[in-house]
C-alpha cells in the first residue's frame, strides 16, 4: 500500500498538485489508514470547512487522503485542478466548499469529462440544517443515511433528495430537535464518511453512528458538498 | 445496459428507439464519446434556475470532435426524432448553464471541438471551433508572441468565445459586442448540408473572416439565440494589443448620482474617448468581491439600507462605481484623460480613482484585469452573497440616458426587494444602449424561496415589458415569456424559419421561445 501511495504522490508531484493547487494552504493532512476504504481521494474544503467534522468523516471512512486543498479564485487552481481531473480519472476528489467554488468545480468536472455521483447543497444556522441533495444511481443510499444518521443524532433538520429518473424527490426527511446538545457538526463529518465510503462499495454504518459527538469547529452557512471521479 | 434503462428519455420517443439511436451514436462516435450513465450526466445537471435539476436532466450527452460527426449526429437525430441541445463549453452561468432547455433533450457538447485553426496577426483575426476557451486562445496568443487581445466575458477563462458569440454576450475592452466583432460562421443545418455564411461560400475566398456581409441576406443573426443549426466554426476579430491601458474608477456616493454619471459617460462612448463598455456597479455587485451577506446579517429578506450603507461605509464602496479605460497611444491617452477629467471635475460630482490609487483593491483590480482581456473568475464571488446555489441574470436593455438608468433600477429593486431579494446590479455603457445586468440570487435550499425567486423573475418580466423594456438574454426557464414580449409577429417569422431551416425540431426545441 505505501508503494501505490507513494506512487499516487509522485504522480501528482508532477502535476504540481502535492503540496498546493493555485497557491493553496495545505490545511491538514491525513496519515494512511490500515485499512483502505475505495480510490484515494483529494479533498476539496473551504469556508471553513477545514475545520469541520467532514475531514475527520473522511478519515473514519478508511479512505486514504492524499492532499487537501482549499479552493481559491486564482487561475492556478483552476488549471491544476483541472490538470488533475483530465489526467488521474483514478483519483475520487471529494468537497465541502462554498457556492462559487462549487460553481466553478462542476464546470471543470462537465469540461474535463468527470463523473459525478453526488452533489447537495447545505445550508446550517441557529441549531437547524437543510441538505438538498441531487445523487447519481452509485451514490444511492447514501440520503437515506445520511437522514437517518442526523434524525439519529436529534438534529433538527429538511432533507430532501432528488435523483435524475425522477422529476419528484424521492426521500424527503425530517427531523425536529430533541437533545439541544446535539452533535453540532455532525452532518458534515457524516457527509464526508458517507462519500469516502461510497468509494469503497460499503458503508460500515456501525463506524458511522460511532463519528465523534464535535468533529470539528461547528459551521454556519452555506455550502456544498460533491463528489467526483470514477 | 442496466444504466440505461434508468435513463430519462426524451418526450414522444420510445425506449427501443432510444437503446438504436444510442446505438447508431456508439458507431458514429465511439462508446466513449456517448454518456448515458447517472454519473456522466450530472456535470451537466448543475442548474441555478428555480426549478429542481431533474427538470433539465438530459437523456444523454455526446461529445463530438469533427464536422463530420456532428452531421451525423443530425442525420440519427433526424431518424429517431431525438431533440439535441447544443453546447460549446457549456458556462452560460446565470442563463441555463449547461442544461437543456427540457428534460429529455440530448446534449451536444462541442467542448472536444476545439482546434484554434487559425489567427492572422496581421487582420488581427482568428477562426475558431465551439470548444475554444478563452483561456486556449490566450496561451496561444502568448505562445505565438502575437500582440493580441481577447474580450472575456466575466467567468472568462472557462468560457469560449463561440458560445458566448453565439448567445450574443458581452464583454469589457472595446471590443465588448461579441457577435459585432465576430465575421463569418459554419454550420451544420438539419438536412446534413455545411452552410459558410457570406464569403465563407465563395471557393477560394481569403475574406471570410475579413467581411461580415457578402451578398444577399446576412445570415449571421439568425444563427445567434436560436435553434436553426449548429455552428461548427465562427471568426472573430481581435484586437491589437494598445501601447497603454490606463484603468480607472469613479465613485459616487448617492444612488441618484446614476442619473448624471450616464449623461456624462454617454458622449465620452458614443465620440470614443472611452472605447470601451464603462461598467456602473452597484454597491452589492461591488461589495460581492469581498462581502457575504452574513457578514452584516442573517435575516432573511431583502437587505436593509442600514446595513448597505453600512458595508459602503466600511468597505468604501460607493452607491455606484464607474469602471472604464483608455487605450491607444502615451499621447492619446494623455489626451482622453485630460477630457475624462474635466468632464468628471465638471460634473460636480464623483471621485476618481486611477490603478496606482487603487492599489490591491481586489473589486479594482477584477475589473481591471476584465477591461484588459485578463483571464478571471472573480465574478463567482456573487454567489457567495446569499449563498444557497440560485443565480439567474435579469438583463434588460435601456437607452443610455440617465433617467432611464434610475428608473429601471428603482423598478427593480422595489419588485426584487417585494419577493425578499437584494438588487445586485449594474449597467454596461455601450455608446447608445445601457445592458442593465441584475443578479436575482436565491437560496435553492428552501422549496419556498425557488418559487419565490420564480415569481419574482416573472414579475420582473411582465413589469418591465409593461414600461416597454425587454431583456436581450435569458435562462431556459423564462424563453417563452421574453418571447412573447417580443410580440407575435417577430415570434411567428421565428418559427417560419424553424420550420424551413430545421422542420422535423430536432434543434434546440424552446431555444429563445421557438419551436416548429
Amino acid at each position: 500500500m505505501e508503494i501505490e501511495r507513494r506512487s499516487v504522490l509522485g504522480g501528482l508531484a508532477a502535476l504540481g498538485l502535492a503540496g498546493a493547487v493555485g497557491r493553496p494552504d495545505k490545511v491538514a493532512a491525513a496519515s494512511p489508514k490500515a485499512v483502505v476504504n475505495g480510490a484515494p481521494a483529494v479533498v476539496l474544503v473551504g469556508s471553513g470547512a477545514e475545520h469541520s467534522g467532514f475531514l475527520h468523516g473522511i478519515e473514519a471512512a478508511g479512505s486514504e487522503i492524499l492532499d487537501v486543498i482549499r479552493p481559491d479564485f486564482g487561475l492556478g487552481f483552476l488549471q491544476q485542478a483541472g490538470q488533475m481531473l483530465r489526467e488521474r480519472p483514478d483519483l475520487r476528489l471529494l468537497g465541502l466548499v462554498d457556492d462559487a467554488s462549487a460553481a466553478v468545480i462542476i464546470g471543470l468536472a462537465r469540461a474535463t469529462g468527470a463523473r459525478q455521483q453526488w452533489l447537495a447543497n447545505h445550508w446550517v444556522g441557529d441549531g437547524r440544517s437543510r441538505h438538498v441533495i441531487l445523487s447519481a444511481d452509485l451514490a444511492e443510499g447514501c440520503a437515506s443515511r445520511l437522514g437517518r444518521h442526523l434524525a439519529a443524532c436529534g438534529g433538527d433538520f429538511d432533507l430532501l433528495e432528488r435523483s435524475p429518473p425522477g422529476q419528484e424527490p424521492h426521500l424527503r426527511i425530517t427531523g425536529s430537535a430533541r437533545d439541544s446538545a446535539m452533535k453540532r457538526d455532525n452532518w458534515a463529518a457524516a457527509t464526508g464518511f458517507l462519500l469516502a465510503s461510497r468509494g469503497g462499495g460499503h458503508v460500515d454504518d456501525e463506524r458511522l453512528g460511532a463519528l465523534p459527538a464535535a468533529s470539528g469547529r461547528g459551521l454556519s452557512g452555506h455550502f456544498v458538498s460533491l463528489s467526483l471521479g470514477n | 445496459m442496466a444504466q440505461e434503462q434508468k435513463t430519462v428519455l426524451p418526450e414522444k420517443v420510445s425506449r427501443q428507439q432510444f437503446d438504436r439511436a444510442a446505438d447508431e451514436f456508439r458507431r458514429l462516435l465511439g462508446a466513449e464519446n456517448v454518456l448515458v450513465q447517472e454519473q456522466q450526466l450530472m456535470p451537466y445537471m448543475k442548474v441555478m434556475m428555480p426549478k429542481p435539476e431533474t427538470e433539465f436532466a438530459p437523456s444523454a450527452a455526446l461529445t463530438a470532435t469533427t464536422v463530420e460527426q456532428v452531421q451525423g449526429i443530425v442525420k440519427i437525430c433526424g431518424k429517431y426524432k431525438i431533440p439535441i441541445w447544443t453546447v460549446s463549453t457549456g458556462q452560460n452561468l446565470g442563463y441555463g448553464t449547461a442544461a437543456p432547455h427540457h428534460r429529455g433533450q440530448v446534449i451536444l457538447d462541442l467542448k472536444k471541438m476545439n482546434k484554434i485553426i487559425d489567427v492572422d496577426p496581421d487582420l488581427c483575426t482568428a477562426l475558431l471551433e465551439p470548444g475554444v476557451t478563452y483561456q486556449q486562445l490566450v496561451d496561444y496568443l502568448r505562445e505565438h508572441k502575437y500582440a493580441l487581445w481577447v474580450d472575456p466575458p466575466a467567468p472568462s477563462a472557462i468560457a469560449g468565445p463561440v458560445g458566448n458569440t453565439l448567445d450574443r454576450g458581452v464583454g469589457y475592452t472595446p471590443y465588448s459586442e461579441h457577435f459585432m466583432f465576430s465575421c463569418g460562421m459554419e454550420v451544420v443545418l438539419a438536412n446534413g448540408e455545411v452552410l459558410r455564411t457570406a464569403m465563407g461560400g465563395v471557393e477560394g475566398s481569403n475574406t471570410w473572416q475579413v467581411f461580415k456581409w457578402g451578398y444577399g441576406p446576412y445570415l449571421d443573426g439568425i444563427f445567434t439565440q436560436s435553434n436553426y443549426g449548429v455552428v461548427t466554426k465562427l471568426g472573430i476579430w481581435l484586437m491589437p494589443a494598445p501601447e497603454m491601458f490606463k484603468p480607472f474608477a469613479i465613485k459616487y456616493e448617492r444612488d441618484e448620482d446614476i442619473e448624471q454619471l450616464v449623461e456624462m459617460f454617454r458622449p465620452l462612448s458614443i465620440s470614443g474617448v472611452i472605447p470601451n463598455g464603462v461598467v456602473l456597479v452597484g454597491t452589492l455587485y461591488e461589495a460581492s468581491a469581498t462581502v457575504r451577506r452574513s457578514d452584516y446579517t442573517t435575516e432573511p429578506g431583502a437587505t436593509p439600507q442600514a446595513v448597505i450603507d453600512k458595508i459602503r461605509k466600511e468597505h468604501g464602496i460607493g452607491a455606484w462605481t464607474a469602471y472604464a479605460a483608455l487605450y491607444g497611444s502615451k499621447e492619446q491617452v494623455a489626451v482622453n484623460w485630460d477630457i475624462v477629467t474635466r468632464a468628471v471635475k465638471q460634473s460636480g460630482v464623483g471621485q476618481i480613482v486611477t490603478e496606482e490609487e487603487a492599489g490591491d483593491d481586489p473589486a479594482f483590480r477584477y475589473r481591471a484585469d476584465l477591461m484588459r482581456g485578463n483571464m478571471t473568475i472573480t465574478e463567482f464571488g456573487l454567489y457567495n452573497w446569499r449563498g444557497g446555489g440560485g443565480s439567474m441574470w435579469f438583463a434588460p436593455v435601456a437607452q443610455a440616458r440617465g433617467s432611464e438608468t434610475l428608473k429601471q433600477m428603482k423598478l427593480a429593486t422595489q419588485i426584487l426587494n417585494k419577493y425578499g431579494f437584494d438588487y445586485v446590479g449594474e449597467f454596461i455603457v455601450g455608446q447608445r444602449a445601457l445592458h442593465h445586468i441584475v443578479d436575482v440570487l436565491f437560496d435553492r435550499t428552501i422549496e419556498e424561496e425557488m418559487k419565490r425567486a420564480h415569481d419574482c423573475f416573472a414579475e420582473l418580466l411582465r413589469a418591465f415589458a409593461a414600461e416597454g423594456y425587454a431583456v436581450y438574454r435569458v435562462n431556459n426557464v423564462y424563453m417563452d415569456q421574453v418571447a412573447e414580449v417580443y410580440g407575435p409577429v417577430q415570434r411567428n417569422v421565428n418559427q417560419t424559419l424553424k420550420r424551413a431551416l430545421d422542420p422535423q425540431g430536432i434543434f434546440a426545441p424552446g431555444k429563445s421561445g421557438i419551436r416548429i
